[in-house]
């Protein structure tokens, strides 16, 4: 089986439509593009394949079905596990999120979260751009 | 106790007797010892002269003599001063140094702003320069405190002094009230006679021989009550000058003192307040700071969508016809679902406090249910949730109440009920209780822990249920539900038994 040199992209975001949306706008990127719609997804994903860039959703549930508690942030626990895993810690993570605190993005930036970027201000063929400048540096 | 002033009567009129022997009596003592001390030294140093000298009266021996005049006169002062001490000690003479006292007095009393210390210092110098037992000082706030009391009966002599006839007496006054002079009434106070008299009964009664009073600035701040001096002798003009003398600068200590305590107390208070208002406030400032988070992260979810697809449907080339179907009606759902969130949020921000405008129409509430369980169907379906909605086996009746905020007011908690029970089920159902009618919304979802029950409704609740909103709300649903219900007349209430065990809301109505 031959080894695809394509670089993979994993997308840890719950709302289908956005999920429908940045598929759309990765589909004339030369990624390949996994997407986790909860943490353990996320991490399942994350394990299984190797992955080159990870865009982050902070407000996330645990698992399907589960509900979505806004003060557990479980976006950022997701992070901590991935940079923790000896096979994934070094593979950059951009938070994608809509929340915008001096205390959260300290706290993305002390995880080890390279980039901090609000959904809202950006468009989908933005984020691509980003991804893309990112995934060329390695 | 009645007692202990007998028997301190007794004393003083034993030595009543030969009260008026002690002086001369004391001055002996003091001149006997001095004479014979001074007829010692003579033989002492005439037997010296013999033993060196062969005789007394030689010119070698008056020289050596000379000699010793500086030791006599060191020896003589200090015997002067140890027999008038052991005169005093033993015979309870006052023959005090006068200026010494008060210089000393003044600088005691005001190296203190302690109130405590400076009614110590005050009493102790009275005390030792008086020679007497019982003595007490009151301080002046809306009754007179006791600050220090000895020999005396505190509570006895409390009652005294806060008695409103004798208080008023002091401070008309403002001099010091002697016993024996109010007893030989020799002397015109300028007061009615039988004020005169209750003050000398009062003082007889529990052997008050001075009140001293305190003033400073023309107020009187405090007292001193003396009992009578240990030896029985009668207070000299010399004593009553000194006592003025020790009141006029105590009087200003002990006010000192007393602001001093005053502003101690205030500050106490004012920092006790002032941290108050600071621990408010930042509690305050915490629930803002949280719910600007929420609200802004709320508003900024539908609004990628709605960017984020409009801006694919325009500028990708390779969308299908049905992506690009999909993706405008989606960018529609997201600015729906923008102005839902919207509409929550001023609503809430509305709600607080104003009257809420409503307009009464004679309303069929299963109805309402029956509409808002049709329009939620699709979101039951999304989040794979049962709804049920079990109709009135009887009939209820019309009732009088707004039904457009009603229909809001519920479909917020079966809203809620829905996106909290993911794969579970919500049972509606409604029925009429006398003159209410009951609406019961029961679900099979995450349920409610104690605290959150206790913040469920509150705007800006704290506590662990706190944002634990679901994706499309604002999290004032509930908030916005319950002012509703109030305004209408009704209300709402909420049960769980723990986390995990689901939820009841039970909403009633009055039927108008």
């Amino acid at each position: 089986m031959v080894v695809s040199k394509k670089k993979t992209i994993l997308l840890v975001e719950d709302e289908p439509s956005l999920i429908a949306m940045y598929q759309a706008a990765f589909r004339s990127s030369p990624y390949n593009f996994l997407v986790g719609a909860d943490a353990t997804e996320g991490f399942k994903l994350a394990q299984e394949n190797k992955i080159d860039l990870v865009l982050l959703d902070v407000i996330i549930p645990e698992a399907e079905g589960k509900v979505i508690e806004f003060n557990k942030r479980v976006g950022f626990s997701l992070l901590a596990r991935l940079k923790k895993d000896p096979k994934i810690k070094n593979v950059p993570v951009v938070t994608l999120t809509n929340l915008d605190s001096p205390e959260d993005r300290t706290k993305a930036s002390n995880l080890g979260a390279v980039d901090y970027l609000i959904k809202a201000n950006f468009l989908p063929k933005e984020i691509v751009e980003t991804a893309t400048k990112i995934l060329n540096k390695k | 106790m009645k007692g202990e002033n007998k028997k301190h009567k007794n004393r003083i009129e034993k030595t009543r007797a030969g009260f008026w022997l002690s002086l001369p009596i004391r001055r002996a003592v003091v001149y006997i010892g001095l004479g014979l001390f001074v007829l010692g030294a003579h033989y002492l140093i005439a037997w010296a002269n013999t033993i060196m000298f062969g005789e007394v009266f030689s010119t070698g021996a008056m020289f050596t003599a000379i000699a010793f005049v500086p030791l006599f006169l060191v020896g003589f002062y200090y015997l002067g001063r140890k027999l008038r001490k052991t005169a005093n000690k033993y015979l309870f003479a006052s023959m005090y140094d006068y200026q010494k006292t008060l210089d000393k007095f003044a600088e005691d009393v005001t190296s203190t702003i302690n109130l405590n210390e400076v009614a110590g210092v005050t009493v102790r110098t009275i005390q030792q320069t008086m020679q007497i037992d019982n003595i007490g000082l009151f301080v002046k706030n809306k009754h007179y405190e006791p600050i220090k009391v000895f020999g005396f009966n505190e509570k006895e002599l409390t009652k005294m002094v806060s008695n409103p006839r004798c208080r008023s007496f002091i401070t008309a006054l403002r001099k010091p009230i002697v016993y024996q002079e109010l007893a030989n009434s020799n002397y015109d106070y300028q007061q009615p006679q039988e004020e005169v008299e209750h003050a000398r009964t009062q003082m007889e009664c529990l052997d008050v021989a001075i009140v001293l009073p305190l003033i400073t600035k023309g107020e009187l701040i405090a007292c001193v009550i003396m009992g009578r001096k240990i030896s029985g002798d009668a207070y000299t003009q010399e004593d009553m000058r000194l006592l003025e003398s020790l009141a006029n600068r105590a009087s200003i200590s002990i006010e000192n003192a007393r602001l001093y305590n005053e502003v101690q107390g205030f500050n106490k208070t004012l920092k006790g307040k002032v941290d108050d208002a600071t621990k408010r406030l930042r509690e305050l400032l915490k629930i803002k700071s949280d719910f600007l988070t929420v609200a802004s992260h709320q508003l900024r979810t539908p609004t990628s969508i709605v960017r984020g697809m409009l801006s694919l449907v325009i500028e990708e080339k390779d969308l299908s016809a049905e992506e690009r179907e999909k993706f405008i009606s989606q960018a529609y759902e997201g600015v729906n679902r923008l102005e839902r969130i919207i509409h929550e949020l001023l609503n809430a921000t509305e709600l607080e406090g104003k009257k809420m405008r409503l307009e009464f129409r004679k309303t069929r509430v299963e109805n309402i249910l029956e509409e808002i369980i049709h329009n939620l169907e699709p979101l039951a379906e999304q989040i794979k949730v049962k709804l049920n909605f079990n109709k009135p086996t009887r009939p209820i009746p019309k009732t009088l109440t707004d039904p457009v905020k009603l229909k809001e007011a519920v479909t917020n908690v079966i809203d809620n009920a829905i996106h909290y029970s993911p794969e579970g089920k919500v049972d509606v159902l409604v029925r009429r209780k006398q003159d209410q009618i009951i609406v019961e919304v029961e679900d099979t979802g995450i349920g409610m822990s104690k605290a959150d029950l206790r913040m469920l409704f509150t705007k800006f609740s704290r506590g662990e249920g706190i944002l634990q909103i679901h994706p499309n709300g604002s999290g004032l649903g509930l908030f916005i539900a319950k002012k509703m219900l109030e305004a209408m007349g009704g209300t709402i209430a909420a049960e769980s038994k723990g986390k995990s065990k689901g939820s009841k809301f039970t909403l009633t109505l009055p039927i108008k």
